[in-house]
């Protein structure tokens, strides 16, 4: 096509014009201007959505209101990928002074040199003391090999949402505290309903036509059935962290797989894996629709999806008790100081605030803190008083025991275990074989991991 | 090298003049693929040979990374995925891309409409493509399903459920066969009309037209674009990726071979264990070329050059 | 032939003969006519397959949430009608019901739900057979005079069939009973009122049935089916909707309405006669605007603050107002938040804003600091159309929304099947705005455009300086070695990336790339083996002869490149343009392995990114994927030509 020399000219000057300034914006615009004369500039990196950066941006604010020359920058990184992304960053150097650590990961950031030990800091002069401050099941969770590495923002506990409406249609009374796996297969039972009205107690019920269940599962989520498993009374690995069989193939650990297998595939009361999967948003879409009656949350999260549907009554209930007691796992974030950090007293004058007072202001509106003080005004709150109350429950947590647990067992297991267990193939796969058959392919995976570490020892000697 | 200088030397001044100039014209690709292509190859193969995890430095381990792999359940299950899905998509793909061509190649109206139209899909970058055909496939809400639903029909699990995963993937790939398809339409206009004309005079049918004309005359097109397509479908990355979160689900059913490698690499940091991975797949591949150019032989016809 | 045969035979022969010329030609071009049926009919269809998914993505990028996940799926983008309850702060989503005798439709309300089930009184039941459950039919819900039982067939051993109900199983058994003896002693009865009843054992011939025993003594054995069935009310009464504290109202029985019955509420101390029916209850809390908090609070000690308790902003809102001494002047505050020593007050003619919100809505807000005062706020609060920040003040309580129980004569119980949300039409734009104006991370869509543009540019600068000197130097010069260097580059073009990444990871490592745009970009100023060997072919097509004329005139090199071979290869460079604004831009895997940081992601990583966070929100994923794909498709349009020359060029093996 024939294009006016003018206009071939103008489109030239547009393309390099654009060129230039496109490159000046590009390489000028990344740059932090600081205004002020801030004499240390930290940064700090978060995973949050916009959500949780505002709250960090509101404690930076009151922090640096008590610290003026204390410039904080947040280097926010929402997804999933920043926990895959940590060891890249420690090997780029990139870390930031303060980041955020999923207690999980901790042994595994420790070992490869990405965690400062606060000992020092916490027992030096701008220190504090952790008895008085701190819940002690929370505040530990933040240690490894006996130091700590990470202080707590928040965490969650597991409780059960319930549809109340759905039980007062059915007569149902809320369940207390002390009421049994037993007592929830029951109840759940009486809430699965099929599309000609049928209950699963009934003779007639009917489970290829389910319309309404009793409850759900955690699916993949290996750490969302570690609460099952431990309170069936067994963990899934050694405390000291070195050997699976005994523990992840235990009898106890195979009746809490099983119990959830009946479940889903005996007794009809959950959805399969499958089922669950295809929601987007998971199975809060389906409770808030009336379609599953009981729902396992790991805490608040779901808080926000609750506001935005009127009317909606539900209720909060604990977790039920298992063969082996009441016990709960939990989902803990907190902050820890990078090794390359070059300003790390005023690093860690930041990280104190964050998990106290300063910063726990604004995180303990949605999740739960490990300051008793901050809890006082929930504890009869109706969303919040039974998370609370879970609190007292807590195990610690299998991920601690062994750095590389997460990646050789608790991804795996949730993916090679519950979620085919709890899937549509599940009915009639032997839980114990099943365990026990990619058992030794977690084990090696761990071993081999720790392989890596002595070989890179002795190279290093 | 003494090879070179000998003829160097012998070379009339104006001659060594352009072979300068030559050597200076392509310098920059020179450079980039010593630096970005030769040295990394080289690297990359002794890094296969140690352990070598992000942030340390290498250490020579012999064949372990090699055994490893040989034990790996992932391996195993990324090959087999990766298999299924290049046998699944490309021989799928290019079937439907020559049909399509072939109705296009017709004296139809509006062909650049119609081509537009089919090519649209492929110009959407493939995470694009991903994310909505992420909800395409959506059991409950999307687009397959819900139409299924209208004539009473219940639909699978699609992304969801491990059997049907991997075959969503390849069905997902049917949809950016826009490339092909334009590629196979220049290929039939290449075909001189004078060929068919002398069959319908032979009394030739369709069928036999097409078998004994369109295809010989398409087979080097097929076949370049056959390696092509098996080259690139053993390195697929963003569909599985977008599609299974990440995770490669359900229960590794969409595991490819280059998300194994990916997670190994860069979520585990075994980059010594992903190097020897990268050169298992280099190998695959090289043998899988050379298969597919030995076969050639038999199935593609040449014109004779003029 | 003899002529005689042929002229005989010639009529029957020529009329065979030119039927038979005829139909072929008829044949012909009626099969070509089915042809291009044919061929239209399969063109139109793949293009619907083509374009349809897209289609698909724009409209939901137009729809509200809830929509998209509404079953059956609703096709045009709408919005859900809600009333407002009274003047509060609640609002109820409105509903159409056909009423089947009138054939009226009418909009409605919710006001709760009852569950029924078929109870059978086992007591008064003498005999159950146990029958081997092969012997039974699958059950059918069958209306036995006005009381549903499933009910299944049963061959007997003398051959008759009866119809019998499940009551328990036993084994392989079934515990059956006939229809005709339960019909008697079922009725159907509130699920509610059943579960109510405590666990009781019944046995009859050794069998134990577990039931319930009710308030009236009875025991009874729930059979099923359930129903579930809506109570709805005429819209109307939403307007009639009043808040009163929850333990100001008292149960009194039930009451029927319509066809129903409904559960009817008096307010203690009140009037007796008053009945009033319970929409919602839970608790609530006053809120006021931030802006306005913000502007007009402040902070005294309570030793300033003079009054008692008793005097409250209102009935409803339980805050305390108090007069205020200060420099001599007195003013009344209302008292906001209150702590030992000091309490956060704002002037009474300033806080016209309060009112009461469900607590429900104001889950997980921020929290502002004010002079110490830790503020809770909720952003973008939702009421009455407006979205303003609301700062949460005072108590929780415990409130019930109520309604007058004679202006719901005509309540009625439903199938839940039966309702349909009242819908109009709008299209979301907002959907757009919001999900470009995302904060992910200190980044929004914006950043993401802005690094995939410099990309772009940087990588089509490298290629144009790049691309055209070496393909120049690999058509027209010669040199010693040159065959073997060119070899080399048709096999770099076959390479995969993956046995090359990790080294190329590691030089960018050493070179302090990593997470920045510089790996995305720096390789193009080395030129690209595809686009090189692309360019190459091109020139060698152009004559040898225009660039020896411009030799002989004297010129060198890059003279020759930029005035001769250039200005004719405008073709290949827009299709080098084109290819490499088309990889930048679709660009995934290596944005993914070099950059970790939000605000340095392109778009793909964006796109990419925006999906792992909202998986829940479709709508807010298809218009960010509409976005990210429209600067390609615009370009597309514009330069359709080149994209397929060069793809054609490309698959074309010459």
């Amino acid at each position: 096509m024939y294009v006016h020399r003018l206009t071939r000219y103008y489109l030239v000057g547009l393309v390099i014009t654009s060129l230039i300034s496109a490159l000046a914006v590009g390489f000028f615009l990344p740059r932090q201007v600081v205004a002020q004369d801030a004499s240390v500039t930290i940064t700090l990196g978060s995973w949050d959505d916009e959500n949780g950066n505002r709250r960090h941006l509101a404690a930076i604010e009151d922090f640096q209101a008590e610290y003026p020359n204390i410039h904080v920058e947040i280097q926010p990184n929402p997804g999933g990928d920043w926990h895959s992304r940590i060891l890249t960053l420690i090997a780029a150097g990139e870390l930031p002074d303060i980041y955020m650590v999923d207690s999980s990961y901790i042994p595994l950031y420790v070992e490869s040199g990405g965690l400062v030990n606060l000992r020092p800091f916490i027992e030096g002069e701008n220190g504090f003391d952790p008895e008085e401050l701190f819940y002690p099941s929370v505040y530990e969770n933040g240690f490894y090999k006996g130091d700590p590495y990470v202080l707590n923002k928040d965490y969650s506990t597991v409780a059960v949402y319930a549809n109340r409406s759905l039980f007062e249609a059915a007569g149902i009374e809320l369940p207390q505290e002390g009421w049994t796996y037993d007592d929830l297969l029951d109840i759940a039972m009486q809430l699965t309903v099929d599309a000609n009205g049928n209950n699963a107690t009934s003779p007639d019920f009917d489970p290829e036509n389910i319309v309404q269940y009793g409850m759900d599962h955690r699916g993949d989520w290996w750490r969302g059935f570690q609460t099952t498993i431990y309170s069936f009374g067994s963990h899934t690995i050694s405390e000291d962290g070195t050997t699976l069989d005994g523990y992840l193939n235990s009898p106890e650990t195979i009746a809490a797989l099983e119990w959830m297998q009946d479940a889903v595939h005996k007794y009809h009361v959950a959805p399969t894996n499958n089922f669950i999967l295809a929601q987007p948003g998971g199975v809060m879409p389906l409770f808030l629709e009336g379609q599953i009656a009981m729902v396992f949350g790991m805490g608040p999260w779901f808080l926000s999806m609750l506001e935005e549907t009127p009317g909606f009554e539900y209720a909060i209930l604990p977790m039920p008790h298992g063969p082996g007691g009441h016990h709960g796992a939990v989902c803990w974030a907190g902050f820890g100081m990078s090794p390359t950090s070059e300003a790390k007293d005023e690093a860690w004058l930041l990280l104190k605030a964050l998990a106290t007072e300063i910063g726990q202001r604004h995180y303990s509106e949605h999740a739960l803190s490990a300051m008793p003080a901050m809890m006082e005004d929930k504890v009869d709150h109706p969303f919040w008083s039974t998370f609370i109350a879970e609190v007292e429950y807590l195990d610690p947590l299998d991920d601690l025991r062994n750095p590389y647990y997460l990646q050789c067992v608790g991804t795996p297991a949730g993916q090679q275990i519950t979620a085919v267990l709890f899937g549509e193939e599940g009915a009639n796969i032997d839980a114990a074989e099943l365990v026990n058959s990619l058992l030794p392919e977690f084990q090696q995976c761990m071993d081999q991991q720790g392989m890596v570490e002595s070989s890179a020892e002795e190279a290093s000697s | 090298m003494t090879l070179l200088t000998k003829r160097f030397a012998r070379m009339s001044p104006a001659a060594r003049r352009e072979a300068l100039t030559f050597y200076v014209c392509i310098l920059p690709w020179l450079l980039g693929f010593i630096i970005f292509v030769a040295y990394p190859m080289f690297r990359s193969l002794y890094l296969s040979f140690t352990n070598y995890q992000i942030g340390r430095t290498p250490i020579w381990i012999g064949m372990a990374n090699f055994e490893r792999l040989v034990q790996d359940g992932n391996f195993w299950q990324s090959l087999k995925v990766t298999a299924l899905y290049t046998l699944g998509s490309v021989p799928g793909s290019t079937i439907l891309a020559i049909g399509i061509a072939m109705l296009l190649a017709q004296k139809v109206r509006f062909v650049s409409v119609w081509r537009t139209i089919y090519f649209l899909p492929s110009v959407v970058s493939a995470v694009a493509v991903a994310v909505l055909w992420s909800y395409v496939f959506n059991p409950e809400y999307g687009l397959i399903n819900s139409l299924l639903a209208l004539v009473g029909i219940k639909g699978p699990g699609w992304v969801t459920s491990e059997d049907w995963a991997l075959p969503s993937l390849i069905i997902m790939s049917w949809w950016v066969i826009g490339g092909q398809i334009v590629i196979y339409l220049a290929g039939l206009k290449n075909i001189p009309n004078e060929f068919y004309e002398v069959a319908d005079i032979d009394g030739a049918g369709p069928w036999t037209k097409f078998w004994r004309i369109t295809v010989p005359m398409l087979s080097p097109t097929i076949f370049f674009n056959l390696v092509i397509g098996f080259i690139g479908a053993l390195q697929v990355f963003e569909g599985p990726w977008i599609l299974s979160g990440g995770r490669g689900g359900p229960n590794r059913a969409t595991l490819t071979y280059m998300m194994n490698l990916y997670k190994q690499g860069f979520e585990l940091g075994s980059l010594g264990y992903a190097s020897a991975l990268a050169w298992v797949l280099f190998v695959i591949i090289i043998i899988l070329t050379a298969l597919i150019i030995r076969s050639s032989s038999f199935w593609v016809y040449y014109e004779a050059k003029r | 032939m003899a002529t005689a045969d042929k002229t005989d035979a010639t009529p029957a022969l020529v009329t065979a003969r030119a039927s038979r010329v005829r139909s072929p030609q008829l044949s012909q071009s009626a099969s070509r006519l089915i042809g291009r049926i044919v061929t239209y009919t399969l063109l139109t269809i793949g293009a619907i397959i083509m374009l349809f998914p897209i289609l698909w993505m724009f409209t939901a990028s137009l729809k509200p949430e809830w929509q998209i996940l509404a079953q059956p799926p609703i096709w045009i983008p709408s919005e859900w009608i809600h009333v407002q309850a009274g003047d509060t702060a609640q609002e109820l989503p409105l509903y159409a019901v056909v009423d089947s005798a009138t054939g009226e439709r009418q909009e409605v309300i919710r006001i709760g739900s009852r569950r029924y089930t078929t109870a059978l009184e086992i007591t008064r039941l003498t005999e159950v057979l146990s029958v081997p459950a092969d012997e039974l039919s699958a059950t059918t819900a069958t209306d036995v005079d006005g009381v549903i039982f499933n009910v299944r067939q049963w061959q007997a051993g003398d051959g008759s069939t009866i119809e019998v109900v499940a009551l328990a199983r036993d084994g392989d058994n079934l515990i059956v009973a006939p229809v005709e003896t339960l019909r008697p002693i079922s009725s159907e009865l509130p699920l509610a009122v059943v579960n109510a009843g405590s666990r009781a054992e019944y046995e009859i011939n050794g069998i134990t049935f577990r039931g319930r025993e009710l308030d009236d003594g009875r025991i009874v054995v729930p059979l099923g089916p359930e129903s579930e069935l809506t109570v709805v009310a005429p819209d109307e009464i939403a307007a009639d909707a009043r808040l009163v504290a929850a333990d100001m109202i008292e149960q009194d029985g039930f009451a029927p309405v319509g066809n129903t019955e409904v559960q009817q509420y008096r307010i203690i101390d009140g009037p007796e006669d008053e009945h009033y029916v319970l929409l919602t209850s839970e608790a609530w809390q006053p809120v006021m605007d931030l802006e306005t908090l913000k502007e007009n609070a402040f902070v005294v000690p309570n030793s300033e603050l003079s009054g008692d308790d008793s005097v409250m902003f209102s009935d409803d809102i339980l805050l305390p107002v108090r007069t205020l001494e200060r420099d001599g002047e007195t003013q009344s505050v209302v008292v906001l938040l209150a702590r030992s020593a000091q309490s956060l007050v704002i002037p009474r003619e300033q806080a016209d804003s309060l009112r009461l919100v469900p607590t429900a809505k104001l889950a997980l807000p921020f929290v502002h600091t004010m002079d110490g005062f830790a503020v809770r706020y909720k952003d973008n609060f939702v009421q009455g159309g407006e979205r303003k920040d609301v700062a949460i003040v005072g108590e929780r309580r415990n409130m019930a929304l109520i309604t007058p129980l004679e202006h719901i004569a005509r309540a009625f119980d439903v199938e839940p099947a039966a309702l349909s949300p009242v819908l109009v039409p709008r299209l979301h734009f907002e959907n757009y705005i919001d999900a470009l104006s995302r904060d992910l991370g200190g980044a929004t869509f914006f950043t993401f455009f802005l690094n995939s543009a410099i990309v772009v540019i940087l990588n089509l600068l490298g290629h144009f300086l790049s691309v055209t000197v070496v393909a120049y130097g690999f058509a027209r010069l010669r040199a010693p070695g040159k065959d073997f260097l060119f070899m080399l580059l048709l096999a770099t073009m076959m390479l995969p990336f993956p046995v090359m990444l990790i080294p190329t990871f590691e030089i960018f490592q050493r070179l302090n790339m990593i997470n920045t745009l510089w790996p995305l970009f720096i390789r193009s100023f080395f030129g690209n083996a595809f686009l090189i060997f692309l360019l190459r072919q091109f020139y060698t097509t152009i004559p040898v002869e225009m660039e020896e004329a411009a030799r002989i005139d004297g010129a060198s090199t890059a003279q020759v490149l930029w005035h001769v071979m250039l200005p004719l290869s405008k073709p290949a460079l827009a299709t080098i343009g084109i290819f490499t604004f088309w990889w930048s831009w679709n660009s995934f895997f290596e944005p993914f392995v070099y950059i970790s940081s939000v605000k340095n992601f392109t778009v793909s990583l964006g796109l990419a990114f925006f999906q792992g966070q909202y998986t829940t929100s479709y709508h807010l994923l298809m218009s960010a994927s509409m976005v990210a794909i429209l600067p390609i498709i615009v370009i597309f349009f514009f330069a359709q030509r080149y994209f397929i020359e060069g793809i054609q060029l490309s698959g074309l093996k010459g």
